[in-house]
């Protein structure tokens, strides 16, 4: 059996997490929160708009990198979860690619955005389209000057770091990510390359 | 005035646009590591005071949440809106909230446990000063919407916090 994306997104997105005793959530090998998606749009829009226009680049990057370092560490584990080895293991084909596709349609069904990966070539590039991604709704009116995804560009890295970087936890930043379409500037879906960070 | 109100949750997923609705808020799933590096980012742009800024972030953002889901309870009196705001504040895994006491120019409230100080700890270690300034949002959010007043009407410092060693974190409100 291949990956079942729509039966993925189906299972795990009808889970219902509630905090625990101590108000929280342990799932998938990290604590979780479910917060407002305004919250996390406005303090990066906000942090972006506040930032001189010489420190726009600097301050994007530690936002793509906070992404980075979160979609790294909870990916790994989503693949180590008791949701994992019950839902996506038993359709998983062909290793490791499959595992990528069963994270993406983990990570849709959390709401991070209705993705999908177009081109693979293992271990080397991934291009991946997400449509309805939330970090788009900064953008209510007109068009963006430049895509705003920091969020998805980071966990994109991160997931290609997990699977075809050095074993966790030592593969981070073997790949990074650049958006190439966005919503927030009237296209269709936003797009992400991600490629191998050239070794200087 | 009712005894104790439930804490109703509807959550919802639009298998159309792959979005969680949370009691009709559009939310979503991240995790301590994400949130401790918000945080962390927050501390660090200390020329734009970015503590301030995602402290006024997080209220805004809760304060939209509290209203409309207060508005769904009609009728409830002060202590049920602080006792159905501390439980939601558990159910989006932020922690365990107690206020001590509210009123409409001050209050004290104790988190003995925290989503926020716990993500900081596991990836930065032990800090020597507060860092929750999601949670001085949530709290000026909750105080503001409890009695009726417009955001950023109170003004919420982390007096006592678990990063820096302690057993809780302690904050303190007053009206601005």
């Amino acid at each position: 059996m291949a990956i079942q994306r729509d039966q993925i997104i189906r299972q795990l997105s009808g889970l219902t997490f509630t905090g625990n005793d101590d108000g929280l959530i342990p799932i998938f090998g990290v604590y979780a929160n479910q917060l407002p998606v305004s919250l996390w749009n406005s303090f990066a829009q906000r942090l972006i708009g506040k930032v001189p226009s010489t420190l726009i680049e600097p301050a994007e990057y530690l936002l793509i990198n906070a992404a980075h370092v979160c979609g790294y560490h909870t990916c790994n584990g989503i693949i180590c979860s008791k949701e994992w080895k019950e839902i996506v293991s038993p359709m998983i084909e062909k290793m490791p690619e499959d595992m990528l596709y069963g994270m993406y349609a983990v990570l849709t069904a959390f709401g991070w955005g209705k993705s999908e990966i177009i081109e693979l070539i293992p271990g080397e590039r991934m291009v991946v389209r997400v449509y309805d991604y939330y970090e788009a709704d900064a953008v209510q009116y007109g068009i963006a000057s430049a895509p705003c995804a920091y969020m998805l560009r980071g966990i994109n890295a991160a997931a290609m770091d997990l699977v075809y970087g050095n074993p966790y936890p030592n593969g981070m930043n073997t790949f990074e990510c650049i958006q190439t379409k966005g919503i927030e500037c009237k296209d269709e879906y936003g797009e992400f390359i991600v490629s191998r960070v050239l070794k200087k | 005035m009712r005894e104790h109100v439930h804490l109703t949750t509807e959550h919802r997923f639009n298998p159309l646009e792959c979005r969680h609705y949370l009691n009709g808020q559009l939310s979503v799933l991240h995790c301590h590591h994400y949130a401790a590096l918000y945080t962390r980012l927050a501390s660090d742009v200390g020329f734009l005071d970015g503590k301030k800024l995602l402290t006024e972030c997080a209220e805004d953002s809760f304060y939209e949440m509290l209203r409309s889901y207060f508005a769904k309870h009609s009728g409830i009196g002060i202590k049920e809106i602080f006792d159905l705001g501390s439980r939601y504040y558990s159910l989006i895994g932020m922690g365990n909230m107690q206020v001590s006491y509210a009123g409409q120019d001050r209050g004290e409230v104790v988190l003995h446990s925290s989503h926020i100080d716990t993500g900081w700890l596991i990836r930065m270690g032990q800090y020597d000063k507060p860092v929750n300034y999601i949670t001085c949002g949530y709290i000026a959010a909750l105080f503001s919407s409890a009695y009726g007043l417009p955001p950023h009407s109170f003004d919420v410092e982390e007096s006592e916090s678990i990063v820096t060693g302690g057993e809780c974190s302690c904050f303190r409100v007053v009206r601005r």
